[in-house]
Parts: C-alpha cells; sequence; structure tokens
C-alpha cells in the first residue's frame, strides 16, 4: 500500500480531526454570547430599536460604610410597554409615551380621557393596565410622528424627540431638551438640575443593564439583566453611593439611575458606566 | 560443436540462470518483512491513543447529558423563549376577549370596571403563536392606597425568560390545593410592597406580580383574585 502520510502528518491530522471535533461538540453545548450593537446609518447616527432579548449576571462587591445621596422628580413613574403586535421596535415611541404620561400629571389633555395617576401623600402613576387602550394610542401615534423603521429599523435620537416635538406641538404646548453630558460622560450635577426642575431625562444607551439591589450591610449585590443592544430609557431620579473601607476610604462610587425601562416585566435600576455605552442623555421639559 | 560441449554451455546457463533466480527469490522474500515493518510502524500505539480518546469524548459527550437528566420517560423539553421573542397584544377588558384562545385555564373570578382591567395575548414574535395570557388590576381603595396586579397564565410547554425566576421563590404556602411559592419586600424606590407569586396546576403555570401600598399576605392575594 502506498504511504500517503509520513508518521508526523498523521498524528497533526489525528490531532486536528479531535480538536475540530471537541469544538463542535462543545458549541453544541455552550453558547458563546456576542456583543453586536445596533448599527448606525450613513451619516452616523445610531438607530434604537432593543430587542429586549437580556442574559443574567451578577455581581457583587463588600463595603464598611457608605454615604448616600438621591434625589427623584416623583416616588414613582409610568412605565408603559408596546401591546400592539402589528408594531415592531418600540422602543423610542414607549419611551416618548412615557415622557408624555408623566407629564401628563400636570398637562391633563397630553393624553385625552386618562387620569395618569393619584395620591395625596405620594402620587402614584398607574400601572400599564389602566386605560391601557388609551396609552397604546399615544405608542401608536408616536410610532407614526417618529417615523420608526421608515428608514431602518428603530429610530434615530433625532427622530425620537421630532416625535415627541410633534406630538406636544399638536396638544398646544411647547418642549425643550438639554444635554446631561460633558465630554462624553454623564454628568450627574448636570442631571441633578435637571430632575430638581421636575424634567426626565432619555438615556440612549449600546449595551446596558438594568439592576435590581440587594443590600445586607456589608455586601453589595447586583442581579443584573443585560442588554446587548440599543434602547432609549427614562430616568427619573438618581442615587449616588460612595462605598467605603473600614478607615473610611472610597472603594468605589456608584451612580444608581431610577428608570422606566419600558420593557414589559422589567424593573431594576441603571447603573452609570457598568456596563455598555452611554451615548447620550437629555433632559426633557414640556410647558 | 559436439554433445559434451554443448552440455557444458547448457548447464552454464542454467547455472547463470539459477544464480539470477536466487537473486531475485532473495529481494522479493526480503520485501514483505519491510512492508510488515512499515505497517507496524503506522499504528503507534500513541495514534490509538489518540483516536481511542477520540471516541470516548464523543460517546461523554452524547451519553452523559442523557444519562445526567432525571427527566420522565416521554417528558417534552419546554419551549424557552427569551424576553424578546415574545409580545403583549391588547385584546379587551374582560376574560370574553380571550375566550377565542380556548384556553381551558384556571381564571381569576376577580372583576373590576373595564378601564381598571386589561386582557393581553402573550405572543411569538415571529409566528404570532400564543405563549400565554395576561390580565391585569388597578384596584383602588383610595388614592393612597393602590394594588397593581398582573397574572400570567402561560402553558407549560413554555418557559418565557420575564418569568423564570419565578420558579426560584424560596418561601413556601399551601393555598387551596396548590403548592405556592412567593417573595415579599418593601421596594425602598416606589414605597410600594413587590409581591412575587407562582403555582402551577400541572398544565399551565401562573406567574403574579403585585405593587401594593399596603402590605399583604399572599393567601389573602390569592384569595382576592379568586373569591
Amino acid at each position: 500500500m502506498r504511504k500517503i502520510f509520513n508518521n508526523n502528518q498523521f498524528a497533526i491530522v489525528v490531532s486536528m480531526f479531535a480538536t475540530i471535533l471537541i469544538a463542535i461538540l462543545l458549541s453544541m453545548s455552550f453558547a458563546i454570547p456576542s456583543v453586536v450593537y445596533a448599527s448606525d446609518d450613513s451619516v452616523g447616527e445610531i438607530f434604537y430599536a432593543a430587542t429586549g432579548s437580556a442574559r443574567k449576571e451578577t455581581e457583587t462587591f463588600s463595603y464598611v460604610t457608605k454615604t448616600t445621596e438621591s434625589y427623584s422628580i416623583n416616588i414613582s413613574f409610568p412605565n408603559y410597554y408596546n401591546t400592539n403586535t402589528s408594531l415592531q421596535n418600540t422602543c423610542a415611541n414607549v419611551a416618548g409615551a412615557n415622557i408624555i404620561g408623566y407629564f401628563d400629571r400636570y398637562f391633563e389633555n397630553l393624553i385625552p380621557n386618562v387620569t395618569p395617576g393619584a395620591g395625596k401623600t405620594k402620587y402614584t402613576y398607574y400601572a400599564m393596565t389602566r386605560n391601557m387602550a388609551e396609552k397604546q394610542a399615544v405608542i401608536n401615534d408616536l410610532y407614526v410622528r417618529m417615523q420608526t423603521n421608515v428608514d431602518r429599523d428603530g429610530n434615530t435620537q433625532t427622530q425620537y424627540k421630532n416625535g415627541i416635538t410633534s406630538y406636544v406641538q399638536s396638544k398646544g404646548l411647547a418642549v425643550s431638551y438639554n444635554a446631561v453630558m460633558t465630554n462624553g460622560q454623564f454628568d450627574l450635577n448636570k442631571a441633578k438640575a435637571q430632575f430638581q426642575a421636575g424634567n426626565p431625562i432619555s438615556l440612549y444607551m449600546s449595551g446596558y443593564g438594568f439592576a435590581n439591589i440587594t443590600d445586607n450591610g456589608s455586601l453589595v449585590t447586583l442581579d443584573k439583566n443585560i442588554y446587548d443592544d440599543n434602547h432609549i430609557a427614562i430616568a427619573y431620579g438618581y442615587e449616588k453611593v460612595d462605598y467605603c473601607n473600614s478607615h473610611g476610604g472610597l472603594l468605589r462610587s456608584v451612580i444608581y439611575l431610577k428608570v422606566a425601562t419600558g420593557l414589559q416585566g422589567v424593573s431594576g435600576v441603571y447603573v452609570v458606566n457598568n456596563y455598555g455605552k452611554l451615548n447620550d442623555a437629555e433632559a426633557v421639559c414640556i410647558k | 560443436m559436439d554433445n559434451k560441449e554443448l552440455y557444458e554451455i547448457l548447464q552454464e546457463y542454467a547455472d547463470d540462470v539459477k544464480a539470477e533466480k536466487e537473486s531475485a527469490f532473495k529481494k522479493l522474500n526480503e520485501q514483505p518483512k519491510e512492508d510488515v515493518k512499515q505497517s507496524r510502524k503506522r499504528f503507534k500505539p500513541q495514534y490509538a491513543f489518540a483516536i481511542a480518546m477520540c471516541m470516548v469524548v464523543v460517546v461523554l459527550c452524547i451519553a452523559l447529558p442523557i444519562a445526567l437528566t432525571d427527566k420522565p420517560h416521554g417528558y417534552v423539553e419546554p419551549t424557552y423563549c427569551s424576553s424578546g421573542e415574545i409580545i403583549f397584544g391588547f385584546e379587551g377588558n374582560s376574560l370574553a376577549d380571550i375566550e377565542k384562545y380556548h384556553i381551558d385555564a384556571y381564571y381569576p373570578t376577580l372583576v373590576t370596571d373595564k378601564e381598571n382591567m386589561a386582557v393581553c395575548s402573550i405572543l411569538s414574535d415571529k409566528d404570532t403563536s400564543l405563549h400565554g395570557i395576561q390580565i391585569g388590576y388597578v384596584l383602588e381603595e383610595d388614592e393612597d392606597e393602590m394594588t397593581f396586579i398582573e397574572l400570567a397564565i402561560v402553558p407549560k410547554t413554555h418557559i418565557l425568560q420575564i418569568y423564570e425566576d419565578y420558579f426560584d421563590l424560596q418561601e413556601k404556602i399551601k393555598w387551596n390545593k396548590y403548592d405556592v411559592k412567593y417573595f415579599r419586600a418593601l421596594n425602598q424606590g416606589t414605597l410600594m410592597y413587590d409581591t412575587q407569586i407562582y403555582f402551577t396546576d400541572g398544565k399551565y403555570d401562573y406567574f403574579i406580580d403585585v405593587e401594593s401600598d399596603g402590605e399583604i399576605e399572599t393567601t389573602d392575594l390569592l384569595n382576592l383574585l379568586y373569591n
């Protein structure tokens, strides 16, 4: 019989075969997470079109003492979600509806025939359940005004703002936007000023996480839902916590933003600079 | 040439031929020995070991997952749906709006006025096949005493990512004939109590999410839904 391989070649072939076989089998067992942020257009504008597919992560860290400062424009905030199955990529529309729902407390005709919340000692915004059809109508309206999915899947930041502006102006009101970023970073001082003025903040995110926090007095656990797409959520308050060691030295300083996620069944805080990229953050004021 | 001379010539030729024949046979006899030697080289133990290891890996990868699962015979793995693979569709304000789906589940009997109740279908975002239903309530004792309830009913053929944490709830009670799991805590952000409840009737999973200004016992919440 004619020899095809010499001994070394034969050993290499067997090793390669075994390696390929093992790699194939392992790939069937483990899903390799991919980080693919949604695309931008030819002029660099990002399209926000959250898919809502999450993976779980847990982060823990210890501390001895902590100091906290916080502020919220209200104890609760609208957290609407899309219930129209014919609409896709609605995160910008839902974020806009949450802004409109919040200001409907002050300008009753923003959402016709809807009382957004109630309360004497504290004002609580009703769940999406109450007046669901009327709230969905706002999302439907913004879907058209924002030209969702016309150019590409989702909306750009410009389309999102144009849609809100168009809606608000149709109700005889005016809207303004104020950036709370400095040199590409979230600026807490600017955000504080906007929150204290009663203005919620739109967060434009590429890769993000919403965390539920457990703090037993010395150990903080962040149970996070992590997403690798582009999304717009609304922040309505913050909590800045400085975690220190036994000597009072700063271990880490964390900014938690209270958010309306816009995703059904998903709650939690947005932890600044924890995962993904915050592309921009703008306060919205309706007058 | 006489006969003697001819014999000598022939004898000489025969001797030459014999010598070549022996020489040829000698080469022929040696050739198989080399072949055998080369064949033995190809099947060195390390190659056999590598092939055996490959076979072991293949067998383990196939057999271990099967051997280590304790699923009963005939068990069908539920379809897992990530939160991005489902959509909620508003159907109306009463249970009558989902009769068309013919779901023979354990429905709540709680009824409120229409603006405070909403019924949604939970659909696949790919083919809009039904993955469950959601029934929501807003209850308002007074302006400072609100309760928001969302009950999702999901067939056991599906596991929805947004509800999978409910399976791990730690607190347990017995309510009617059901083994109920739950968790309740005061949400420091909203100053409302968040309660999660899970039970199953074997055919459907029932996931209940409650936000309430007052602390409400799990049994009372279930009695409120199924009074």
